[in-house]
């Protein structure tokens, strides 16, 4: 198309009418009609793109009305997959998103510390009090400090008639409110803290124990022997915060109770939270301070860390860490469970649409025999797919609006989408769903617009030979994607069923143990007396505390027979004569202390690893020394679970020593009988110190909650994926096996029997399965190993697994198959040919 | 059949009265003539250039004068789906328009 005959045109009407009517009219004529012209061709643009969108959709939506089913595989198995997409991707996110909210976020540091003590080493986050005070003043670059103890529960609140003891306590320095950014919605940060029993409250607090009434200057009672003081309020804690509490009170309180809080050597610990200059470079001064504490305490070897705030909730595991944790690892798996999710039902949805453009070809010649261009065919296609896909975004959110509850409820989260407050949301969305319908429309839109009509009219090209290979590769990643998802499941399950019920060594169950109340209790066995007078108390005995950690350990360690020169670490814990029992911890040989043999207070239990490692072969009545006392092993325990128990069982001498948690056995009968008698007996013993106590069992489960949550959600999302992966093979199936009508139909004029028709079609998918399996097994090996590796005890990847996961995929692909192949193979020889 | 705007029906019956001498300027101007309307020579060509694609039209090279600066004109002419799209239209218009008595009408008394 020229333009140039438009310029002539122009000039021609210029000259007449420069003639006519003069020339300043006419040049005033032709400049109007280079601005009148812009308008018009837009105006006309947009009138036929709307003519021509409404066209589009009338297509459209015939072509899904004639397809109904395979549209509604396809859309909804998009939604499906996008839904998932989407739950996942706001799990991710929410743990990605910790501590973020704080200004200083990028500034703040908490103080982790390593110990050595012979060959182990123990990370921690607790430290000396004086420590964050003395970086501050020894260094120029840490400009603010705070100390933070938290309490999770268990000190009883009172105001007026209301008390509770669900209340989390957090001790903190003034510096505190200037480090972290928690709004003050009453009250301000430097009056907070003004008076030692000021305390600050949430929002939620101050409704809980007020109503609707001025909280600030009210006074509580707490724990029954504080008085503190509202001096301010602050907004709730969001959930993605590492530290949890709803009252703040201040650390100097610490003093009025006696402690010195400028003793290094202190019983007392805390966290310790610092904050940099701007311009300060971290991990210089990590290198400067490592060792402050070897200073100041010269006979213990630590070293300290700075860890940055934004890390601290996934990539921490220390001990004693009150700090709500995740794991980055899960964060990994649930990224990539999300992705491959999203690849599984995004490739479903191109190969349906590819395998339904084949039989599209028809209607293409004849479009463009009417005389269609290529590049509105290109937009046609691409249009069909990008609706389908927008039709399938509008459906995910549904289905995650509606399956959010159920999901904050597996996932202990409160999840939500924020369309609005968050200007990244929905253009993400929409982003995806596009990128997903155009990725689907370039195969058909680009191959089947470059057809030539006249060809495809008289069914001579074989459209489905090179689209094949494509489709096959794409069934096979999916498959290999799937059968990745159900190795993966099972291993993550066989490992924490394993975990969870693996024996312990020791009976966790209707044990009860009564912790920092028993530290002051002066007439133990008075009160033990006490309390086994109860029908519901079966057994007690102070000890240790199991899977808590305790830090007594040692190298100075002898036995008889040793070989000089050898040195070995081991553990120790405390316990009174009568622990054995109350846990039932079995004796492998020997005996248990006895109260009536006096030497025992100065005799060994060992377990079975410490044995081994001795190599002593028949310990019993050996002479052995820990840490200079001599005594005599009287007997060997078997192996239990101490400390994490994510760790491996460590060599552990059991004596006779002081212990303070008192550790009970009740019977399941009356449980809170038991209960509230055995707290009777301890508040008349020990008056004025709350008393708390904790379930083993329930502390136990815990340990594993964060878990089992990960693997009840991986458990559900695998059996979606291979739905999804079904649903792809099912609709994939029905095509193909419309598509070889043609060539079943000759077959059984040629004398094939339906199942030889069966075999033939279900033996294709079968080959692509099997493919599918040498993919997947190596790429599952290698993410299954990396997760394994943080469990000291695992319940192995053995080659049942595998074959367990491909078998299932082989099974599952064949009856989808199955049901094509028997409905293509009834067909009539006769109407297959009729087209001929 | 294709519903064309009314624009485009008028350049097609244009196009139909002038014959030979149907090009670029004839066209603007019959148009402008017949609807009284200030046109802008660009509204006419899109809806020229489109017909032609879409083959209602056709197109051909002409000669070019010195008025037009050595440009060659560009001349049109009706296809056989362009008189078959008249053809409906006639039709059409005929039906709607059977018996309209025009200056006689009274809003209200339709039939």
């Amino acid at each position: 198309m020229g333009h140039y005959p438009v310029i002539g045109d122009l000039e021609e009407i210029y000259f007449d009418k420069a003639l006519d009517e003069g020339i300043i009219k006419a040049r005033i004529w032709y400049i109007s009609q280079i601005f009148k012209s812009v308008p018009a061709a837009v105006l006309y643009s947009v009138n036929w793109s709307f003519i021509m969108f409404e066209n589009y959709l009338k297509t459209a939506y015939r072509n899904f009305a004639k397809y109904k089913m395979y549209t509604f595989i396809n859309i909804s198995g998009l939604a499906v997959g996008m839904a998932s997409f989407f739950l996942l991707s706001l799990w991710v996110q929410h743990e990605i998103s910790f501590d973020r909210f704080h200004k200083n976020a990028n500034r703040i540091f908490r103080i982790t510390t390593v110990m050595k003590k012979g060959d182990m080493e123990t990370t921690g986050v607790l430290t000396p009090l004086p420590l964050g005070p003395a970086l501050t003043e020894e260094y120029p670059e840490v400009n603010n400090y705070t100390r933070i103890r938290i309490l999770p529960s268990g000190w009883t609140t009172k105001y007026k008639n209301k008390a509770y003891t669900n209340d989390s306590y957090c001790w903190a320095d003034p510096g505190f409110f200037e480090m972290f950014s928690f709004k003050f919605l009453k009250g301000s940060p430097e009056t907070a803290f003004s008076d030692w029993n000021s305390a600050v409250i949430t929002k939620k607090t101050a409704e809980k124990y007020f109503g609707n009434d001025e909280p600030v200057g009210k006074v509580i009672n707490v724990a029954g022997r504080f008085e503190f003081k509202i001096a301010g309020v602050i907004n709730n804690i969001p959930d993605n915060s590492h530290l949890q509490f709803n009252i703040l009170a201040p650390f100097k309180m610490y003093e009025k109770l006696g402690i010195n809080l400028e003793n290094w050597k202190a019983r007392l610990t805390c966290n310790t939270y610092i904050q940099i200059e701007l311009d300060a470079d971290y991990r210089d001064l990590n290198g400067k301070v490592k060792n402050i504490c070897s200073r100041h305490l010269p006979e213990i070897d630590a070293e300290i860390f700075l860890q940055p705030l934004k890390r601290i909730h996934l990539h921490s595991d220390f001990l004693w860490d009150r700090a709500i944790l995740g794991e980055i690892k899960y964060v990994y798996i649930f990224s990539a469970l999300s992705i491959f999710i999203l690849l599984i039902a995004c490739v479903n949805f191109i190969n349906l649409a590819t395998a339904r453009s084949a039989g599209r070809a028809r209607e293409v010649g004849m479009r463009k025999v009417m005389g269609a261009g290529k590049a509105d065919l290109v937009k046609q296609f691409f249009g069909e797919s990008v609706i389908s896909s927008l039709v399938s975004l509008i459906l995910a959110v549904i289905i995650v609006e509606m399956l959010l509850p159920s999901f904050n409820e597996l996932s202990g989260k409160n999840l939500f989408i924020d369309y609005f407050g968050n200007p990244v949301y929905i253009p993400a969305l929409i982003g995806t769903a596009i990128l997903t319908g155009i990725l689907s429309g370039i195969y058909p839109s680009l191959f089947l617009s470059s057809f030539q009509p006249v060809k495809v009219l008289k069914g001579i090209l074989n459209i489905g030979r090179s689209s094949k290979y494509l489709r096959k590769g794409l069934v096979v990643f999916q498959f290999s994607l799937s059968i990745i998802l159900i190795i993966c499941a099972t291993v993550i399950y066989n490992q924490l069923g394993y975990i969870k019920n693996k024996d312990l060594g020791f009976d966790k169950d209707q044990i009860l143990i009564i912790g920092s109340i028993s530290d002051h209790v002066r007439n133990y066995d008075a009160v033990k007396n006490e309390l086994l007078e109860h029908p519901g108390v079966l057994s007690a005995a102070r000890g240790f505390r199991p899977i808590y950690p305790e830090i007594g350990s040692s190298t100075e360690i002898s036995w008889e027979g040793k070989e000089p020169g050898s040195n070995v670490l081991m553990q120790r814990y405390n316990v009174s004569f009568d622990y054995l029992n109350v846990y039932r911890m079995e004796l492998a040989s020997g005996r248990n202390f006895s109260n009536r043999i006096s030497a025992d207070t100065v005799n060994y239990i060992l377990n079975e690893e410490a044995v081994k490692i001795t190599g002593m072969n028949s310990p019993l009545g050996k002479r052995f020394s820990y840490k200079g006392r001599e005594g005599v092993i009287i007997g060997v325990v078997k192996n239990f679970h101490h400390g994490s128990l994510h760790n491996k069982i460590r060599p552990v001498i059991l004596q006779l020593g002081e212990a303070m948690a008192v550790n009970i056995r009740i019977s399941p009968d009356n449980i809170r009988g038991s209960l509230s008698y055995i707290e009777k007996v301890f508040k008349k013993a020990v008056p004025g110190i709350p008393f708390d106590y904790e379930f083993l069992d329930e502390t136990i489960n815990n340990f594993y909650s964060a878990e089992v949550r990960v693997g009840t959600i991986f458990k559900y999302f695998t059996i979606l994926a291979i739905f999804l992966a079904c649903l792809g093979l099912f609709g994939l199936g029905s095509f193909t096996a419309e598509q070889r009508t043609k060539e079943i139909g000759i077959r059984k004029i040629h004398g094939a029997s339906v199942s030889n028709i069966i075999i033939l079609l279900t033996n294709e998918f079968t080959k692509w399965v099997l493919l599918a399996n040498i993919f997947a097994w190596p790429a599952a090996y290698f993410f299954m190993n990396i997760w394994l590796d943080d469990f000291a005890y695992k319940s192995g990847m053995g080659l049942q697994v595998f074959l367990f996961a491909g078998t299932g995929a082989l099974i599952i692909a064949a009856i989808t198959v199955c049901a094509h192949s028997v409905k293509a193979s009834r067909t009539n020889p006769v109407d297959a040919l009729k087209y001929e | 059949m294709e519903m064309l705007t009314k624009l485009e029906e008028l350049i097609l019956l244009s196009v139909w009265r002038l014959g030979d001498s149907a090009y670029g300027t004839t066209i603007y101007k019959h148009i402008q003539e017949v609807t009284g309307k200030n046109l802008s020579l660009g509204g006419v060509y899109f809806p020229l250039e489109r017909l032609t694609k879409k083959g209602f039209l056709q197109s051909y090279k002409g000669e070019s004068t010195d008025k037009r600066r050595g440009l060659s004109k560009r001349y049109y002419r009706l296809s056989e789906t362009g008189v078959s799209a008249l053809n409906d239209i006639q039709r059409v218009n005929s039906e709607m328009w059977e018996g309209y008595p025009g200056l006689f009408l009274s809003p209200g008394k339709g039939k």
